[in-house]
């Protein structure tokens, strides 16, 4: 066994000193007292200030991300998009970092279409620490100038709403401010719906910035839904190019024209001159953003004889064929009426086929005032129509006690009461309807609408025959005739008033609707104006509605009518032939299959060469 | 009692392994689903803008204006419009009669 191992210490006269035994305790106090600081700490940052650590820590990798929401779009009834927003940037400075040398400067201003000098004078460090340089700039513009990597210029995500059927229909539409908020038209009264509401989630970053888990969702996004417009982008286009061609060859100030569907409703078309792009809104007027058709009245003339002869008709006091003197002046009071042309005695059914102010005063003067302005009402003259769109108008129509003769007289032709296109265009329903009346709206609807009884069938069909006299070649507007369908409607030329009295200025206008046999749209059309010599509605109005008209109902692929009717409108004779009434199919391009098939009336003839003899009108009426 | 409790060790750090491993992979896969969701937001707002270019490039007006001035088409009037009748079958026209209707030929 081995000896165990003695240590020898080395003597150290240190380890002799006694030392008193109170400082080994008050060492052991300070020990102590040091590690009770210690879990004194511990025990704050675990149990006291966990919250915030926890916090602190959690901002090391935890991030809240916003999630983007999309502005909805609008589209035309067939799905032709009118406005949708696409991400856009807004590239923004820094101008104390922003330090750009001259090279810098122009690539930057040539990337944002600004010139040097521009760009410098927005980059002056002039105590400002943030300055838009430009807004809405295009995804791809914004990540060239990323990869410029210039100090101090920094970019924010945005939108941009773009509209590409631009000037043609900005009135409907209407546009959207850089925030992306409706400003006008439809965008402005569907902000609620079309709005997108952005949402945003928490989750949990690595080193390199990629998201490893979501820790949850703190708001959905809810992008803006889609609208709908009952608007169809063709007959827009018809119509809008109609206005223009007649504003330019007339020399008008402005025009307008809106298409209802007599059927649902819905408005197909509004066209408005002067306009404007909604995608350059630099530098607009009020004269292009109004929209006529809705927000400016006018007093309608002739176009407003139809609701006074119609409420004599519907309380007896006349039947179509009563026949009035129109000879001479009408004397009332100190003021008398004439008529642009003179006339002799005419029925009523020629009051209004010749448009005479003299028959329709005379007819009215027999109405008590009160039932008149019943009938102005029940049509929804002087109450704005209740249609989904900012600024409809009410126009203006005065209560019956205070009307005196002579102000019934002219109002039944339409002079000292004021309405607006889309009023005037609506209350035409009524005939197109067999005595109904309809809302409008702007929104594609598939249901059935219900309308307001106003008047008797019996009243609105002899009334709708009368308007198609007028659109006939005895009456005022023969130019409002289409071949392959009859047509209906009422010209208007009424004065504009300038402070008080009337000048020789004057606002065209035509309503009115096809096919008349079964009324499938109404058509108003109001030129403001003409000043190229001629200014009558059947001349400057009525061809504006018969283009309108023929391009809407080759769009709408309606069956022509006048072939098919066994006493077609004399107005239509050169286009007539007899026929078998058969359904009818229009051949498409004649050395191919026939496309477009038209539903028609069930075929009452077999395969019978009768039949299938092709009747080809000749030429326009 | 001992070799339990080595056992026990042994399942606890390989479970733990797995774990990390796991989660590893979760993370990678949140990566790659973030990814995928990103260019599929991507291609949205490319299918936006392609549509958005559509609907420029089929605006009535550009078409009305390039068929009159390359093609020199005419827009459709009723006149020039032929109207056939349909059998009671509801069949299409036989071809040959559209070509006798054009030529005027009863």
């Amino acid at each position: 066994m081995r000896k165990p191992r003695i240590h020898a210490f080395t003597p150290n006269p240190l380890l002799k000193v006694q030392l008193p035994a109170g400082r080994s305790r008050f060492a052991m106090f300070m020990l102590s007292c040091a590690f009770l600081a210690l879990v004194g700490r511990a025990a704050y940052l675990q149990i006291w200030s966990n919250d915030f650590l926890q916090r602190e820590g959690e901002h090391r990798f935890m991030r809240t991300l916003e999630m983007p929401a999309t502005r909805g779009g609008i589209t035309d009834r067939n799905g032709v998009i009118l406005a949708k927003s696409l991400p856009a940037r807004a590239i923004f400075a820094n101008p104390t970092d922003a330090q750009l040398d001259a090279n810098q400067t122009r690539e930057l201003g040539k990337l944002l279409g600004m010139s040097e000098r521009d760009l410098s004078r927005r980059l002056a460090p002039e105590n400002k620490t943030f300055v838009y340089l430009k807004r809405q700039v295009d995804a791809a513009t914004a990540e060239r100038i990323a990869a410029l990597k210039l100090p101090g210029v920094h970019q924010l995500p945005e939108y941009k709403r773009y509209y590409p059927d631009g000037s043609t229909i900005a009135h409907v539409v209407g546009f959207t401010n850089v925030e992306d908020v409706g400003q006008e038209g439809i965008e402005l009264i569907h902000q609620q719906g079309l709005a997108g509401h952005p949402g945003s989630r928490r989750v949990m970053q690595d080193r390199m910035g990629n998201i490893i888990e979501e820790v949850g969702t703190l708001r959905e996004p809810q992008d803006g839904s889609d609208l709908q417009l009952s608007i169809d982008a063709r007959i827009q286009y018809h119509a809008f190019d109609a206005v223009r061609d007649a504003v330019a060859a007339h020399r008008a100030v402005a025009g307008a024209a809106v298409v209802l569907d007599a059927q649902t409703g819905e408005v197909l078309a509004l066209a408005n001159l002067p306009t404007y792009d909604p995608n350059e809104r630099g530098a607009l007027s009020g004269a292009q953003l109004r929209n006529r058709v809705m927000t400016d009245t006018f007093e309608p003339g002739s176009t407003f004889k139809p609701f006074a002869i119609s409420t004599a008709l519907e309380a007896g006091i006349v039947k179509p064929t009563t026949l009035i003197n129109c000879a001479g002046k009408l004397t009332i009071g100190t003021a008398s009426i004439g008529d642009a042309h003179g006339h002799g005695t005419l029925s009523v059914e020629e009051v209004l086929q010749k448009s005479s102010n003299i028959g329709t005063a005379k007819i009215a003067l027999q109405l008590p005032p009160q039932r008149m302005w019943e009938l102005y009402n029940a049509l929804g003259f002087g109450q704005a129509p209740e249609v989904g769109f900012p600024g409809a108008v009410a126009g203006r129509v005065r209560p019956w006690k205070t009307w005196k003769p002579i102000e019934q007289a002219t109002m039944s032709y339409g002079h000292g009461i004021s309405v607006s296109l889309l009023q005037l265009a609506r209350a035409y329903t009524v005939f197109a309807r067999d005595g109904e009346i309809i809302p409008l709206t702007f929104l594609k609807t598939d249901q059935p609408v219900s309308g307001r009884r106003v008047l008797s069938v019996e009243t609105a069909r002899a009334v709708r025959h009368m308007l198609e006299l007028a659109a006939g070649p005895g009456g005022t507007a023969p130019k409002a005739q289409i071949a392959g369908f009859s047509v209906g409607g009422k010209t208007g030329t009424a004065h504009k008033l300038d402070s008080g009295r009337y000048v020789a200025r004057y606002v065209s206008s035509f309503v009115g609707f096809a096919p008349a046999s079964k009324p499938r749209v109404i058509i108003a059309v109001m030129i403001d104006e003409p000043s190229a010599g001629e200014h009558y509605g059947g001349t400057v109005a009525a061809p504006v509605f018969a283009r309108i008209a023929s391009d809407t109902m080759r769009t709408l692929r309606i069956t022509p009518d006048i072939a098919l009717r066994d006493e077609p409108s004399a107005a239509a004779s050169s286009a007539k032939q007899p026929t078998k009434p058969s359904a009818k199919r229009m051949a498409g391009p004649l050395d191919g299959p026939a496309q477009d098939v038209f539903p028609g009336p069930a075929p009452t003839g077999a395969h019978a060469a009768g039949a299938r003899t092709p009747v080809r009108p000749q030429g326009d009426a | 009692m001992t070799r339990v409790d080595i056992l026990l060790t042994i399942v606890l750090v390989l479970s733990s392994l797995v774990l990390v491993e796991s989660q590893h992979r979760h993370r990678r896969s949140y990566i790659e689903l973030e990814r995928a969701q990103q260019a599929e937001a991507k291609l949205q707002v490319q299918w936006n803008q392609l549509q958005l270019e559509q609907s420029r490039l089929t605006k009535a007006s550009l078409i009305a204006e390039a068929a009159a001035r390359d093609l020199k088409m005419q827009g459709v009037v009723p006149g020039s419009t032929l109207y056939l009748a349909v059998g009671a079958d509801g069949g299409v026209a036989n071809i040959r009669d559209v070509d006798r209707a054009v030529r005027g030929q009863p």
